[in-house]
């Protein structure tokens, strides 16, 4: 052992002299390229904003611009501020510098990930609809960010054939990454909706369909807000499937006419208190003199979070106020409770109405205090 | 006596053997869980999910006690987080200054008669304000009861399935919530608890409640410190993380499941590790259910807080850390080496009691050892003195390789900061170190009862860098009213 | 001509933004976030505002705020990519003259400029 020892600190003091020295050659290299990576980006952004002003692309530009990923972003930031005339300059500029050109094949290089993920994500920013086939071909890519990606890419420029695709992607990976290629669909607008609707209703026909890539497309049929949609949903409503009926409800909260307010209120009765919870929020867009009632029986359910969507949505439709002042008086204590969160939410209990401080222990206080007073108590 | 030295210097060697064993796995294991996490983060269209509904509100909690000095500043930077949908719920601890009254009166803030479920037990709460200028923030002032209480209280009258917990001292970035609660929308049934990373405010330049620029602090204390952060909440807890073994959020950044917190009784008042406590009882109370669950670290969900600039304050905050671990270890030993609490009880515990709680002891064992076997010729002096170094030398490559790690977040990158840093691995073994080491060991064995909260000079997140500008009286020793 | 305040964090839009300004005949100080706007824009003599509304230190919305408690009464263009409508309507509640969502067409924003400012 004493003949191993002084080796060890040998090696030992050797690392660390190493290890030291490298720290400090990290962070040295580190500020050099921030510095010239800041040198870089004032000079490009002003080089940038004389073009779009002049509308000139001037000859000498040097041949380091197409491949430095600091001149990309700043592209990418001037394609997302501006617009019209100007938008279309910076998609002239990015064709005459060749950029696209640059990027494939170091897009095509496996190694190293960080700088091809990085190209991928400016492809998908810059690209035009030449670029489609090759981003089709990304979606095949071995690497879910690229995949996500090239989805919003195909979006960005509005390839609809790749819909499919994507959708088809989105059943063989994770919830999460199908989540956000899905995301990617919101993206390509209601021209997306009959190829989703289409591909939705075969999925489900089909002997082992999706849960996860079905209950997506339902989140995001709602977000693109197409009405052309709510036959579906109002399918996927009365589903046997939890997670499909949860996302309907809450998608034909943004898509719904007066066809889904029936199923909606049908869905009130929902044994599962999520469906219950954002169907009655849904509601609060459907609204007609049917609605009220159905929604105060609600103020009842045995789930908290439903007596609160039940309660918000009575404080949005016509004539609800109404039904949670007189709430307020039900011998349900919960439902007279959840009137009372949120009409004091809303500032509107009136004065007559305002709980009193029950304290039923010593350290218990059930509700609060009286009056709301304009001014600050005396400490 | 020979042999008992002998068999005491080999116990010693081997604990330091396995102490550097241990942390270089965890400096391995969160280099892996950085890399992937900065991948994501870069390419994961993580601003997306802001748009999106899959961010789930929030409502960060902050007990405040005598925070007069800062608490308008410090509340007023945490309404510029970046997020959706959350809210803040600040609870006036039965303040003795008047924290309530700037409170109001800055965000004109109204009392209403807002009801809530008293769910866990708390001190008497007087009246509840609420104002939605710039965010909602609801004011809860309620008789004075401790830190625990106080969260309690606020967790309560906190209307989100999420809570964050933190104090009134802390600047919260303004990625913060973004950067943990993306682990919450990837794994929604899942997770219930995202811990993260604190790092010392102490002489960074803060304007309007920004970080304009990070620097290393000027006095050694501080620096210190900062170097014991970033070893654990670099070069540690993303490794602890990535195994399921996180023992504990930190107190300055935790967002918990509203339910879980409410499930397992919320705080424990009068603990001296009360986050500490929190985390393993919902670890529990989910081993206990069988149902999967999992707590995570985000390295990139910054705050920065105030540590202690002063010996005697530095020593009463580890005393009182090493208390609740004691008190911890003690409540939650049937955890140790218990298969049945899965990653925690095999790991994560037990590193805890041997490399946190044993280590003072085992650390002092060592620097006795070595004289006293001088004294009695048990061991050849060149022999100790290597060891003496190679202790030293380990000490300061784990150092180098959580600062490594720390190169990610791109800080401190000014030549005479560099500097300090690295001289700064080596002095810390020089008697800083060893200094803590002294305070542990007298917190296991005794000392006085130091059960204060709020012991520290508030110089308010505004005025950091700064000379107070009147002198700050020292706040005296709360005992929670029963 | 007049002397206008930009102010945005990115120096993308500050650099485009000002050189058009310019360019049409404006004199510009530009300001990289919100407390900088602020004591600009209380120094004085400054016609007119573009501002940002998500800038750290303070948000474009709180700038106007403070400005109009101050007194200080030139108008103020807001130049955003935030679409909620509580900032817009907030906006305009704190005085704002106008509110111009990003993306936008630079000769658009030119003309509205012109349009805003105190005949001389």
């Amino acid at each position: 052992m004493s003949g191993t020892l002084p080796w060890v600190t040998v090696v030992l003091a050797a690392s660390t002299v190493i290890a030291a020295l490298s720290l400090l050659s990290i962070k040295m290299a580190h500020r050099i390229i921030l510095n010239s990576r800041g040198v870089r980006t004032a000079h490009y952004v002003a080089a940038v904003a004389e073009m779009i002003g002049r509308r000139y692309i001037p000859t000498d530009t040097p041949k380091g611009w197409r491949t430095d990923p600091v001149f990309h972003d700043i592209l990418i930031d001037y394609r997302r501020l501006v617009e019209g005339e100007d938008g279309r300059f910076i998609d002239r500029m990015v064709e005459e510098f060749g950029i696209v050109d640059a990027l494939i094949p170091r897009i095509r290089r496996i190694f190293p990930q960080t700088s091809r993920l990085q190209a991928v994500s400016t492809l998908v920013e810059l690209a035009d609809h030449s670029a489609a086939p090759f981003l089709r071909s990304l979606l095949d890519d071995r690497n879910d960010y690229v995949q996500t990606h090239a989805a919003h890419g195909l979006a960005r420029i509005h390839d609809l054939t790749a819909v499919p695709l994507i959708l088809d992607l989105s059943t063989r990976v994770r919830p999460w990454e199908a989540a956000r290629l899905t995301d990617s669909l919101i993206a390509f607008g209601t021209d997306a909706v009959p190829l989703i609707n289409e591909w939705v209703a075969d999925e489900m026909a089909s002997p082992r369909p999706s849960m996860e890539a079905v209950t997506q497309s339902a989140r995001v049929l709602g977000f693109i807000g197409d009405i052309s949609a709510e036959p579906l949903l109002i399918r996927l409503l009365s589903s046997p499937n939890l997670e499909w009926r949860v996302a309907a409800a809450s998608a034909l909260g943004r898509v719904g006419t007066d066809e889904a307010r029936t199923a909606l209120l049908t869905a009130l009765a929902d044994n599962a208190w999520e469906v219950r919870a954002r169907a009655v929020r849904a509601l609060a867009t459907l609204a007609d003199e049917t609605v009220g009632p159905a929604v105060v029986a609600l103020l009842s359910d045995t789930e908290w979070w439903v007596r609160q969507n039940a309660a918000e949505t009575l404080g949005e439709i016509p004539g609800g106020v109404a039904h949670l002042l007189e709430a307020l008086d039900s011998p349900d204590k919960f439902a007279a409770d959840s009137a009372l969160n949120q009409l004091a939410e809303m500032r509107k209990l009136p004065p007559g109405r305002l709980p009193v401080l029950v304290r039923e222990r010593p350290h218990e206080v059930a509700i609060i205090i009286p009056e709301p007073v304009e001014t600050r108590p005396s400490s | 006596m020979r042999t008992a030295i002998n068999v005491i210097s080999i116990a010693v060697l081997i604990y330091f053997v396995a102490t550097q064993l241990h942390m270089l796995a965890l400096a391995i294991l969160s280099a892996r869980a950085l890399y992937k996490q900065r991948m994501f983060e870069r390419f994961g269209r993580v601003q997306d999910m802001l748009g999106s509904d899959l961010s789930p509100p929030v409502s960060i909690v902050v007990p405040a006690y005598n925070e007069s000095v800062g608490i308008v500043e410090s509340i007023r930077s945490m309404a510029m987080v970046t997020y959706p949908k959350f809210e803040i719920v600040v609870v006036n601890d039965g303040s003795k200054d008047d924290t309530l009254d700037k409170m109001i009166e800055h965000f004109k803030m109204l009392a209403v008669p807002m009801p809530f479920r008293p769910s866990i037990k708390t001190a008497e709460v007087r009246q509840v304000y609420h104002t939605k200028v710039p965010v909602s923030i609801t004011l809860v002032d309620k008789a004075n009861g401790g830190r625990a209480d106080a969260l309690n209280a606020g967790i309560n009258v906190a209307r989100y399935p999420y809570v964050m917990l933190t104090d009134a001292d802390v600047l919260i970035d303004g990625d913060a919530l973004v950067n943990s609660m993306r682990y919450v929308a990837e794994d929604r049934t899942r997770t219930v608890g995202v811990g993260g990373n604190v790092r010392p405010l102490n002489g960074c330049t803060v304007r309007h409640g920004h970080i304009v620029d990070a620097k290393v602090p000027t006095g050694w204390l501080e620096r210190l410190q900062m170097l014991e952060y970033i070893r654990s909440f670099v070069g540690a807890r993303p490794g602890w993380s990535s195994i399921n073994s996180l023992v504990f959020l930190s107190g300055a950044f935790g967002i918990y499941l509203r339910q879980a917190v409410v499930d397992v009784g919320g705080l424990t008042s009068g603990h001296m590790g009360e986050d500490m406590d929190l985390s393993m009882r919902i670890h529990r109370h989910y081993r206990r259910l069988k149902k999967p669950y999992r707590m995570v670290y985000a390295p990139s969900a910054v705050v920065w807080t105030e540590v202690p600039s002063t010996r005697t304050v530095l020593r009463r905050q580890r005393i009182r850390w090493h208390r609740g671990l004691m008190r911890a270890i003690w409540d939650f030993r049937s955890s140790l080496f218990n298969p049945r609490h899965g990653p925690i009880g095999m790991f994560g515990w037990p590193a805890m009691f041997f490399f946190e709680f044993l280590a003072p002891i085992i650390e002092f064992l060592g620097y006795l050892v070595v004289p006293v076997s001088f004294l009695f010729g048990g061991i050849n002096p060149y022999l100790a003195l290597l060891l003496l170094m190679i202790a030293f030398l380990a000490g300061a490559f784990t150092s180098l390789l959580a600062l490594f790690l720390d190169e990610r977040f791109g800080y401190f990158n000014k030549p005479l900061e560099a500097l300090t840093l690295l001289s700064l691995v080596f002095v810390e073994n020089m008697g800083l170190r060893q200094q803590t080491v002294w305070w542990r060991i007298r917190a296991i064995f005794g000392g006085n009862s130091t059960k204060q909260w709020g012991d520290m000079e508030r110089r308010g997140v505004a005025n950091l860098g700064a000379k107070p500008a009147q002198p700050v009286t020292p706040i005296k020793p709360v005992q929670p009213e029963t | 001509m007049a002397r206008i305040l930009v102010a945005d964090d990115a120096a993308t839009v500050r650099m485009l933004v000002s050189r058009h300004l310019r360019a049409a005949g404006h004199e510009v100080i530009e300001a990289e976030d919100g407390a900088a706007a602020y004591e600009a824009g209380m120094k004085g003599d400054i016609d007119l505002a573009l501002l940002d509304q998500l800038m750290p230190a303070m948000l474009g919305t709180e700038v106007i705020a403070k400005w109009r408690e101050a007194g200080v009464a030139f108008p103020v263009l807001v130049l955003t990519a935030v679409d909620d409508d509580d900032t817009v309507v907030r906006s305009f509640e704190l005085g704002a003259a106008d509110y111009v969502r990003k993306p936008f067409n630079m000769s658009e924003l030119t003309a509205r400029v012109n349009g805003r400012l105190p005949a001389k």
